[in-house]
């Protein structure tokens, strides 16, 4: 089709604030899809997903829409994911859009991601159309919500809808055609295509999926990817409506998937330009970054016998997504595991929700980290992710921790605990806003090591789920760090060692030696449990020594029974993890995750 | 080798609130139609080859059906089954005792009763559920003029119980007692206690282990000593029949829910009353694995202060498991003593014995 009549847009929607409701009724009123159909449509999410804020990731979709002047025009839907660890992505798939269309529920008002994915956006030079959705809600503020958008973006005319009743979801269609504009992609140039997103099929390969930007592209051309260097010949493209729907070409400014029969999904980063081999373009589009890992845990499973299984499991989950990164590692206290980066705290969780929920591998995970710079005395420098390679102190001159500008939206009722609250994470305001007269925008400097640990539990449970969060790398910081070692029964358990901020140690040591006092059973002597910072023990505990675990009776009617008992205590030892003398139960390694600040 | 029998009378005059067993009423109609039964069980006679050294009779409480049905059970066994001069033990409840019942038990063969009085102090027993209307002060002269083997149980460890409380108990075990067990209370699941047992005020760990020493100690200078870990004994007053379930010896069981182990093979009766009234005797029969009968061997051996006989082990199962066996105790070490052959707790090990034994299993 014609590039002056496609238009390429995304939606930026908070978590149930109706984007899929929304993108179902325009593929409803296009007629891509009918409404028998529609119900099969409902993605699957991990409950996690749900909990933590992310909106359902929608297949993008291409629709045909003849407007009210009698025009027959090309809709690219491109959705973006939507949550703040994957930042760079969203960015990405707004690069593929020229436009972009604000959903906002007109009882609930503008959410912390839906803030940043805005700026994101017009980071982009994308045209934002807004629309309140939920107008027909009791609940609905729409003066109120009106003027939150307008204070964001400025004097603008502002839809009001309500994608499931359907009510003025016809002006949507017109504004995307009128307000958004057509791509101005130069047809005869050799091929740009950006890659917004990939995922693997096990018969294809890799799908990648891209806007072509200039010239076209079709089946049997041999490609090549300007970041990774890797050529391939195009196999299959087509479309999503949103099934895959094969076609032979991909015009310029329009969106699609091609397959080429690529194994290995690191081949194909997001943000990376296709261009057609040996008629490359002289550069690639802009904006390409290479994804970095933030935060890092160490991957083990409870059973050493469960190895191989999670090694597998970290490698099916690589495929769909390039960003996860592991490398083997070993721990003294728990064996061999896996040392794995992440591009941030949802990620992980994501990451160990799915080897648990989907590869059913009993994991233990130790205390999540950042990257942090170390300085020597002898001016070399060193970054490590891993406490286990933190330098003695005599030998450390100063130390750099990562930080992150954080944007809380939130009730201003609850201003004065959330600031507490950031306080505690040794966070730095930088601005405060009121973006109504009841919500309130605050700006911090947060360091990342402190948001790792039960902040966004703790920043929900103090707002009684009201505030949202998002945050975006700001740099490094020189910081007065520590390591702190647990030690059990006299030896130190690598696992359970953490780098924290030096006046925090002493309460965080103190807090982690008394949880695994909880957490760890008594045995048949007496433990000591430790923290300490190099040699001086800033904490410490004593699991007293069992004395009396004894049955009165045992005559011939019951030794079966008895001896079914014994067994089962039997077992129950051999889930235990055992260091050195000690066995210690899982919940004990997650209890390692709880530890609030003071 | 001799093996005990042991006979399963399922009747009580009312529940006790610690009780697990399973038991009916005794003024039930079942009554008569179970002995019926469990003579018929005797009679089809099984391990007829085997010679008997003890019989056992408890359950319930069979002292609380009439003495005569005890007579008849006696009588079939001697006419059916190789009794070499048995110990004969019957268990009383202190309530249902009368002259004349003691005297047929006596004349039917019964040389040892087992008294459940529990404890001395009606608030003790009322803790348990339990109330006397018996003063056991002038029962002693009757049943010593008939019985002298004569042992009792007693219970520590119960709900707001003291030392001092456990120290008058244990003075009120009469002089001329042979044989004592001394059960700390365990709470088991089912039971009235344990439903009420968030709010019991039961004494701590370190209490419990105070009331065993004591324990120990009183029926120690009284020349009552333990032999295993809740059995007292003046010397050769030992329990002849349990000490066949503690060494692992061949035992019969006779009546509802009765269990039966002859080399390695474990029968097991029906619990339910209709199912055996039906001569449904059996509900399940297998053997035990080698592992199984070490297990069950080194659960029961070491809980005698004697401990396991390792010849009489070596003599039983394979080189290896015996070797293995003797690695996983020598792991253990600190917990053992090792004296002529045998391998025993010491008291802190006795203490710890399920910790120490669930180490030790196959």
């Amino acid at each position: 089709m014609e590039q002056k009549y496609i238009r390429n847009f995304s939606i930026i929607a908070h978590i149930d604030h109706g984007k899929s409701t929304l993108a179902d009724r325009l593929l409803e009123i296009t007629k891509t899809i009918s409404k028998r159909e529609m119900k099969e449509q409902m993605l699957d999410t991990l409950d996690l997903e749900q909990e933590r804020g992310i909106t359902i990731k929608l297949q993008p979709a291409r629709m045909i829409y003849i407007a009210n002047n009698g025009i027959t025009y090309q809709l690219n839907l491109i959705d973006t994911p939507g949550h703040v660890d994957f930042t760079y992505e969203v960015s990405r798939s707004l690069a593929a859009c020229e436009g972009a269309l604000l959903v906002v529920d007109a009882a609930q008002g503008i959410e912390a991601q839906t803030m940043a994915n805005i700026y994101l956006a017009i980071e982009n030079n994308l045209t934002i159309v807004p629309l309140l959705n939920k107008i027909d809600l009791p609940s609905a503020n729409i003066p109120v919500v009106k003027e939150e958008i307008i204070k964001i973006l400025g004097e603008h005319e502002i839809l009001e809808v309500s994608a499931k009743t359907g009510i003025n979801v016809d002006s949507v269609l017109e504004a995307i055609v009128h307000e958004i504009p057509a791509p101005t992609g130069k047809e005869t140039e050799p091929l740009r295509a950006l890659i917004f997103d990939s995922f693997y099929d096990a018969y294809r390969g890799v799908v990648v999926m891209i806007r072509v930007v200039d010239g076209s592209v079709s089946v049997g051309q041999k490609i090549k990817f300007m970041q990774s260097d890797k050529e391939y010949e195009i196999t299959e493209i087509g479309y999503f409506n949103p099934k895959q729907v094969k076609t032979n070409k991909l015009e310029t400014g329009e969106v699609g998937y091609f397959a080429g029969n690529i194994r290995n999904i690191v081949d194909v980063k997001i943000g990376d330009t296709v261009t057609e081999f040996q008629k490359e373009a002289s550069t690639p589009l802009s904006g390409y970054k290479e994804p970095n890992a933030m935060v890092f845990s160490g991957l083990y499973p409870v059973s050493t016998e469960e190895f191989p299984l999670l090694r597998e499991a970290l490698g099916k989950l690589k495929l769909n997504d390039s960003s996860l990164k592991y490398e083997p590692e070993s721990s003294k206290a728990l064996g061999f595991g896996f040392r794995c980066g992440f591009l941030g705290l949802l990620h992980l969780e994501i990451v160990k929700e799915r080897l648990t929920r989907e590869y059913n591998v009993n994991l233990i995970a130790t205390s999540p980290g950042v990257i942090y710079k170390i300085c020597l005395s002898n001016a070399d420098m060193l970054t490590i992710d891993n406490p286990a390679d933190f330098p003695d102190r005599e030998k450390i001159d100063y130390i750099e921790e990562p930080v992150v500008k954080a944007t809380i939206l939130l009730p201003h009722e609850f201003v004065g605990a959330i600031m507490e609250l950031c306080n505690k994470r040794r966070g730095k305001m930088l601005n405060m806003e009121y973006l109504t007269e009841t919500r309130v925008l605050l700006f911090y400097q947060l360091p990342l090591n402190e948001i790792l640990v039960d902040f966004f539990n703790q920043l929900k449970a103090l707002s009684k789920g009201y505030a949202s969060l998002d945050y975006e790398f700001s740099g490094y910081q020189v910081s007065d760090l520590v390591k702190v070692d647990i030690l059990l029964n006299h030896e130190t358990v690598d696992a359970f060692s953490f780098i924290t901020h030096k006046d925090n140690a002493y309460f965080k040591g103190r807090e982690l030696v008394s949880k695994l006092r909880e957490f760890i059973p008594r045995q048949m002597f007496e433990i000591p449990i430790q923290a300490s910072i190099g040699s001086k023990v800033i904490a410490r505990e004593t699991i007293s020594a069992m004395r009396k675990n004894v049955l009165a009776k045992c005559y011939g009617g019951d030794i079966s029974r008895k001896r079914k008992l014994l067994e089962k205590q039997k077992e129950g030892k051999k889930k235990m993890k055992s260091i050195g003398s000690v066995e210690i139960p899982n919940e004990a390694f997650l209890s390692i995750l709880k530890i609030d600040s003071e | 080798m001799s093996s005990g029998i042991y006979i399963h009378i399922p009747f009580c005059s009312r529940k006790c609130d610690y009780c697990d067993f399973f038991s009916f009423k005794a003024s039930s109609s079942y009554v008569d139609k179970y002995i019926d039964a469990l003579l018929d069980e005797i009679n089809s006679g099984k391990h007829q080859a085997l010679s008997f050294d003890s019989i056992y009779i408890g359950g319930g409480t069979p002292s609380c059906i009439d003495a005569s049905y005890i007579n008849r059970i006696l009588s079939r066994l001697y006419a059916r089954y190789n009794l070499n001069s048995p110990e004969i033990t019957i268990e009383l409840n202190p309530e249902t005792i009368t002259c004349e019942k003691l005297q047929i038990y006596k004349e039917s063969g019964v040389n040892r009763i087992s008294l459940g009085v529990q404890s001395f102090a009606s608030k003790n027993l009322e803790a348990l559920g339990r109330h006397r209307m018996v003063d056991l002060n002038s029962l002693w002269p009757v049943i010593f003029s008939i019985f002298t083997n004569v042992s009792i149980d007693l219970m520590y460890g119960i709900p707001k119980q003291t030392l001092q409380n456990l120290r008058e108990d244990l003075r009120s075990i009469p002089e001329n007692i042979k044989h004592v067990s001394c059960y700390c209370l365990s709470i088991e699941p089912g039971t009235q206690l344990y439903k009420k047992s968030c709010n019991l005020n039961l004494p701590n760990d370190d209490l419990l282990l105070s009331m065993q020493e004591t324990i120990i100690n009183f029926l120690g200078i009284k020349d009552i000593y333990r032999y295993e870990i809740s059995n007292y004994a003046r010397p050769s007053f030992e329990s002849r029949h349990n000490l066949h379930y503690w060494q692992y010896d061949n035992y019969l069981g006779f009546g509802a829910g009765a269990v039966s182990t002859i080399s390695g093979e474990r029968m097991e009766n029906t619990k339910s009353m209709l199912k055996y009234l039906s001569r449904n005797y059996v509900e399940s029969a297998y053997s035990l694995s080698e592992n199984e009968q070490i297990n069950e061997y080194v659960m029961l051996a070491l809980r005698l202060i004697k401990g396991l006989d390792l010849s009489a082990f070596q003599r039983r199962f394979s080189k290896e498991k015996v070797n293995e066996l003797l690695q996983r105790i020598s792991d253990n070490n600190k917990f053992f003593y090792l004296k002529d052959n045998f391998a025993a707790l010491n008291s802190q090990g006795l203490n710890l014995s399920n910790t120490i034994v669930s180490n030790l299993f196959l």
